[in-house]
């Protein structure tokens, strides 16, 4: 058997995305195209009194105007997760009331995407207004559910705190983010094209079969009836899972006119109709004796959601995770303000959480005069302290200790503001990475061809992640062929069912399915290997030999949980006197066990971290008090790094397959990368001024105050 | 059509202002007439390789006037309203989707094409402005099969993920080792009188000059290491280290 499982291999998809050939949402070529702009709400809390749609009906090309008085109708799906799931359980347009700033209020038709654009602004709407409550120091926070309705809120312990521990250092303090956009490159986009009763669905989507069977609720059509195409997606980050408001409306709109309706979602609208992370505010305690074991963990964390739909971001599901505490305290809240469904994004919870969490224990490091390394291998669990089960594989502390040789940590002075370079301070930080290792279904059909070409069929998808590479490594390293003899096609509903791109599942989910499918190709003829099975297909003269393989989770997570770790080590350089803050140096080491590819698994861990520098750093948007509409809503507005921000980040990984999760391995790395990312910043600015910034992001204002 | 297609910017902007003023004019003034000439004009530009977008329309739209541009060397006329974007044009009228919209206001660098071998920004080009120039898009860089020494980078340096701010990242990389050949400085170059050359274009160089093109992704470490190479320099891998190398049965 060739060697291709963890070799660097170069992105199969490469050539097309190179020059320009790969096809995203609107860049499907179809007849008759027409073009939808949103008309979005000017007020966020109220109600629609009037509106006038005679202009905009009146203004040249304009097919159809569509506002809640004459919007299309659709079912409510059963959006329970499993059969069906919409972002917003509020359908677009079903009455005359603004939950929010931004909100789909219409949707214009016109024959060219300028038409519509222009007749989209002549609507004339009148409100009735109420003052819209955006800040969340004024709301009112209830105990919050998961999103899958299970109790967030867990104890375990006595908390006796003081038997056996005298002279306990405590650390208690409140750690803020901001909210976040996910902002991926491609805006969200949608062409819903009706052949009869078909419907056929461009859009971007981290679920295919899975929204194939939405819209077939939404319509009241047989699943048969509805195909979804999404060959690639420019970004999600966790925005491009579900249908929209926007989607539905298209779809709908696009059944009544009987055309085929693209609509592109502009940047701007894009900040309240497609989700975001929700702020957080999480109060971390932690006790501990005077040689830095941990006695007692409490972590109680607060977010928002928006009037039509309920997502608390679930920052304490890393508490019982990350370290051994006789006692331990989560709780959870949520409020309700008048801003848009907020949705998961990248590592939902654990990355609020770990830097709640990581900023505490360098906090805690630094009362007890503790090295930060130290201190967490100190507090090490071998088992998740909620669910009881040992960890399947953990290499945490190959990765402290990895990072810390790699960043020569060692040579770290124990006061700060003890180094500067170039008359600016220089501040060395550390914290932990986690998240949790998870595995869905997955089912894949593969054909070999008598000239030893092999076509890979799923309804998988790869929105930058390494989907088609992934796929083509697992199928040359079980069929003994080479990368560049397989062709792979993914993202249509019509291939067999691949599964979902979320949670870092993907990989885990469909590397065994296609090993299967590779397995049962060579069983199905008797093939010792695909060189006889080659040759069987010219001596017979069939067309192919194919084959299907399936995978999924047994029972194995009834005894073991699974989970991800690592460590990021970094240097930051500030000029106190401007706010400037530069990262100058970035080390990261991840435990996640066996890597596929170790160029694409090293680019998603870069990515992570970089939009975790973001976080740390830039990231923030703002709502007006007063009118309730975000002042941050584009690429101006909602800074994220540039290449100029961000130094060469090292990554390594630790390597070890971890076989009691699936039979390759491997536990996926899309999230991991940023989880810790801030508070490593955080905790490096602290080493470099002495200052310790509990609120995110530390802009240069804050540096400078 | 304008004759003076090659003459300097002034008398194109000049001559913009005017048409767009004629059509604003006849519109209010005779709409049907201006109807009834640019049904004329569309028959007599359709024998000339006209393709009016993949939406088949019946009637030709008012205020749309022809434009010629000149794009990945070939020439091409299409019916357009002034205001519609070149950015716009190549995607929605002519089928080049290579070059993308990211947020169609200038600020991410995803539409970036090259006119006249400058990297411009498409969403923010009229492409009424563009008749006589020369427009490179990434469909545009390779020479049959053979890749543009940049693409040829970013595939194997891991410059992309998703790949949607690739194309505007790939046509800005090209237009910098151009600039950078014809001696251009940067706000980061620290002696103005000695700008880089391709052998000392340094990281923070690259950064900064393709600072104007963002990658949710961030693949930049990527990006910055497929410039190197295409600049001549050797880049460091873009693979992770491995502590142990185990291949699972």
């Amino acid at each position: 058997m060739n060697k291709v499982i963890g070799t660097a291999v170069s992105r199969t998809d490469g050539l097309a995305k190179v020059t320009g050939k790969a096809t995203y949402t609107g860049e499907q070529q179809i007849p008759g195209l027409v073009y939808g702009y949103l008309v979005t709400s000017a007020i966020a809390k109220g109600r629609i009194r009037s509106i006038s749609t005679e202009a905009a009906q009146k203004a040249p090309g304009v097919i159809a105007v569509i506002t809640h008085k004459n919007a299309p109708k659709v079912f409510k799906p059963t959006n329970n997760f499993i059969t069906s799931k919409i972002y917003e359980a509020r359908l677009p347009l079903s009455d005359e009331q603004v939950h929010y700033g931004g909100q789909i209020i219409g949707l214009v038709v016109a024959d060219t995407f300028e038409r519509a654009r222009d007749a989209a602004q002549l609507l004339q709407v009148e409100y009735d207004i109420e003052t819209p409550l955006v800040n969340s120091a004024k709301a009112t926070y209830k105990a919050a559910n998961s999103m899958f309705g299970e109790e967030m809120a867990f104890r375990k312990g006595e908390f006796s705190s003081g038997t056996g521990v005298t002279e306990p250092a405590t650390i208690e303090a409140t750690y803020t983010t901001s909210t976040e956009l996910h902002v991926p490159m491609e805006p969200h986009a949608i062409i819903a094209h009706w052949q009869e009763d078909a419907l056929t669905i461009y859009e971007p989507s981290q679920w295919v079969a899975g929204i194939q069977r939405t819209y077939a609720e939404l319509f009241g059509i047989p699943s048969e009836k509805v195909r979804i195409v999404t060959p690639y997606i420019g970004g999600a980050f966790g925005s491009k899972v579900y249908p929209w408001p926007h989607s539905i409306l298209c779809a709908a709109v696009a059944r009544q006119i009987q055309r085929p309706l693209k609509v592109v979602v502009s940047r701007r609208q894009m900040t309240a109709n497609t989700g975001h992370r929700s702020e957080t505010e999480q109060t971390v305690k932690l006790t501990a004796t005077k040689d830095g074991k941990l006695d007692a963990i409490v972590h109680t964390a607060k977010s928002v959601t928006s009037p039509v739909d309920m997502f608390p971001e679930p920052c304490t599901n890393i508490t019982p995770v990350m370290y051994a505490a006789p006692n331990m305290q989560v709780n959870q809240t949520v409020a309700t303000l008048n801003v848009g469904t907020p949705t998961f994004m990248r590592a939902p919870g654990e990355t609020p959480g770990m830097w709640a969490m990581e900023s505490a224990m360098d906090e805690l490091a630094w009362k007890l005069n503790l090295d930060p390394v130290e201190l967490r291998l100190k507090n090490e669990t071998t088992t998740h302290l909620r669910k009881n089960l040992p960890f399947s594989s953990k290499h945490f502390a190959d990765c402290l200790k990895e990072g810390a040789k790699r960043f020569g940590w060692q040579n770290r002075p124990r006061q700060p503001r003890t180094l500067t370079r170039d008359g600016k301070l220089i501040g060395w930080g550390m914290a932990a990475a986690t998240y949790p290792a998870l595995r869905g279904n997955a089912t894949v059909k593969v054909r070999l061809l008598p000239d030893g070409r092999v076509n890979v069929l799923t309804s998988a998808n790869d929105m930058g992640t390494g989907t088609y590479t992934l796929i083509a490594i697992m199928t040359a390293e079980t069929l003994g062929v080479s990368v560049d003899k397989v062709s792979v096609e993914i993202g249509d509903s019509l291939f067999p069912d691949g599964g979902l791109a979320g949670g870092s599942q993907m990989t885990a989910s469909l590397a065994p399915a296609v090993q299967q499918a590779c397995q049962n190709l060579l069983k199905s003829g008797k093939f010792t290997n695909t060189k006889e099975a080659i040759k069987e297909l010219q001596s017979s003269g069939r067309a192919a030999v194919e084959a299907t393989g399936s995978s999924a989770p047994s029972e194995e997570g009834k005894n073991w949980a699974f989970q991800s770790w690592g460590a990021h080590f970094c240097e930051v350089s500030i000029d106190e006197e401007i706010g400037r803050l530069r990262v100058t140096r970035w080390v990261s080491v991840m435990d996640i066990g066996q890597v596929m590819n170790a160029k694409a698994a090293a680019s998603q861990i870069r990515g992570g971290v970089i939009m975790g520098i973001g976080e740390a750093l830039m990231e923030e948007c703002v709502f007006d008090p007063n009118t309730g509409q975000p002042v941050v809503y584009d690429l101006a507005t909602y800074h994220y790094p540039s290449h100029a921000d961000i130094p060469r980040i090292d990554v390594t990984f630790v390597g070890k397959p971890d076989l009691t999760f699936n039979p390759l391995g491997a536990r996926g790395g899309g999230e991991i990368g940023i989880t810790g990312v801030a508070a490593a910043v955080a905790n490096a600015v602290y080493h470099a001024t002495g200052k310790r910034f509990r609120n995110l992001p530390i802009a240069p204002d804050k540096l400078m105050a | 059509m304008p004759s003076d297609k090659k003459k300097p910017l002034g008398t194109s902007r000049r001559w913009f202002l005017g048409q767009a003023l004629t059509a604003a004019g006849t519109a209010i003034v005779a709409p049907k007439v201006l109807d009834n000439v640019n049904v004329a004009e569309a028959q007599q530009m359709s024998s000339n390789s006209l393709r009016d977008g993949k939406t088949e329309r019946n009637s030709p739209i008012q205020g749309e006037t022809p434009v010629t541009l000149t794009i990945n060397g070939q020439t091409q006329t299409v019916r357009i309203e002034p205001r519609v974007t070149l950015l716009d044009v190549l995607r929605e009228r002519l089928g080049l989707t290579g070059t993308k919209k990211g947020c169609d206001h200038g600020q991410c660098g995803a539409c970036t094409v090259l006119v006249d071998g400058d990297r411009v920004y498409s969403c923010l080009s009229l492409a009424i402005m563009q008749e006589g120039r020369s427009i490179t898009t990434i469909e545009g860089l390779a020479k049959g099969e053979q890749l543009h020494p940049v693409q040829a980078a970013f595939i194997e340096n891991d410059g992309f993920q998703c790949g949607y701010c690739t194309p505007g990242q790939i046509c800005a990389s090209v237009a910098l080792l151009n600039e950078v050949n014809r001696g251009c400085a940067s706000a980061v170059t620290a002696d103005l009188t000695r700008p880089p050359q391709l052998a000392t274009l340094s990281e923070a160089e690259i950064k900064e000059r393709l600072s104007g093109n963002l990658c949710r992704c961030s693949a930049y470490n990527g990006i910055v290491a497929s410039v190197q190479q295409a600049a001549g320099q050797t880049p460091p891998s873009p693979a992770a280290t491995m502590l142990v190398e185990e291949v699972a049965g």
